[in-house]
């Protein structure tokens, strides 16, 4: 069970594919907290988002014969995951629909309570409140890039993979995209 | 905007990534240990990318991995099946015992109505039934009768006769 944490995306799902579920509930560990953040920027429902993950690792174990190495294994769950999420947002008419807040008006971030916490960590989440305004303000082009970037890490081959987009257009919009950020955030970092 | 603007321009034009060490180009790294413009516009959108890095997470709720669970029962095609085949091998013989023996009873169950008894089933024709008999001599008799008895007696009368039977229907 330990060495499980050892493998790689493609490694688990070839064992997956032959049979080991231990490898699948691996998977669904390291991506179930990445995807949720990255859903719930197209859903700003948590339980929607919830939702939308859960359905995606459901399509990952009924089609985890399809999976081939010609992708990555975290391009092919973020694409299932990024369709769905599409396809909900479009059934409800809510395709352009974005805001930071949720459903009900309120940011469901898990922001610490300002009262418990000290100046510095208030800043912090102050700033943090301020930097996901300002991405979500961004056009979606250079919004979803951020996120794939700075918030999920990926390397520029795999945003270019996932969104089928050439390498250097991922760069330029990331480019872009930062500029506009800093235009937007200009009095909170010097 | 920086007041320089020249790492700005690169940026822009895509000559520059920032994610990259940006030292690492001569030409960058010699102008950056000149201008204190660029040097500040360069760590404004480092910090950046790393503020985002920073901001809070959210996290699957704690009832995530049973409703994925309850999802992927519902979703699997084959679940009905897969359970069976968990089944302990001594348990499944006697699931096939039971069938077969049930079975067995059914059919002796229905067997003692008499439903498979030949002489018993022939006596209960009661449509009429038309019975061809052709004798020796080429002639052709036919007879209508309702019994299997009449047509004996027929034969009995007629040793000679050869017998065919015609149901009709």
């Amino acid at each position: 069970m330990a060495d499980i944490k050892k493998l790689s995306d493609e490694e688990l799902i070839f064992k997956f594919q032959k049979g080991d579920e231990s490898a699948y509930n691996e998977i669904v560990e390291r991506y179930k907290n990445k995807l949720l953040n990255h859903i719930f920027y197209y859903m700003k429902d948590r339980e929607w988002a919830e939702d939308i993950v859960q359905d995606t690792f459901v399509r990952v174990y009924l089609n985890k014969d399809k999976y081939k190495e010609i992708a990555k294994v975290s391009t092919w769950i973020y694409t299932i995951a990024i369709n769905l999420a599409k396809t909900a947002l479009s059934r409800n008419g809510k395709m352009n629909a974005f805001s930071i807040t949720g459903k009900d008006g309120e940011n469901d971030y898990e922001i610490k309570d300002k009262h418990t916490t000290t100046d510095g960590e208030v800043l912090k989440n102050e700033l943090s409140d301020v930097i996901m305004s300002s991405i979500d303000e961004l056009e979606e082009k250079f919004r979803e890039i951020v996120m794939l970037r700075d918030v999920d890490e990926m390397s520029y081959e795999e945003i270019a993979a996932l969104l089928k987009i050439p390498t250097g257009t991922v760069k330029s919009r990331l480019n872009r995209a930062r500029l506009n950020l800093r235009d937007a955030l200009s009095e909170y970092i010097k | 905007m920086a007041k320089c603007g020249k790492i700005e321009e690169m940026i822009i034009n895509g000559d520059l990534e920032i994610d990259l060490a940006v030292e690492t180009n001569d030409t960058v790294s010699v102008h950056l240990a000149e201008c204190s413009d660029c040097r500040m516009f360069v760590e404004s959108l480092r910090k950046i990318s790393s503020e985002i890095k920073n901001i809070d997470r959210i996290k699957v709720s704690a009832g995530f991995d049973h409703a994925l669970k309850i999802k992927l029962e519902a979703a699997k095609p084959e679940s009905s099946s897969q359970e069976i085949k968990t089944v302990p091998f001594f348990t499944r013989m006697v699931y096939y015992a039971a069938g077969v023996a049930a079975v067995m009873i059914g059919f002796m169950y229905v067997s003692s109505l008499g439903v498979f008894d030949n002489k018993k089933g022939n006596d209960m024709i009661t449509a009429p039934v038309t019975f061809t008999v052709a004798s020796n001599t080429d002639k052709t008799k036919t007879v209508t009768t309702d019994s299997l008895e009449n047509l004996r007696e027929n034969v009995a009368n007629d040793e000679e006769l050869r017998m065919k039977v015609n149901t009709g229907e």
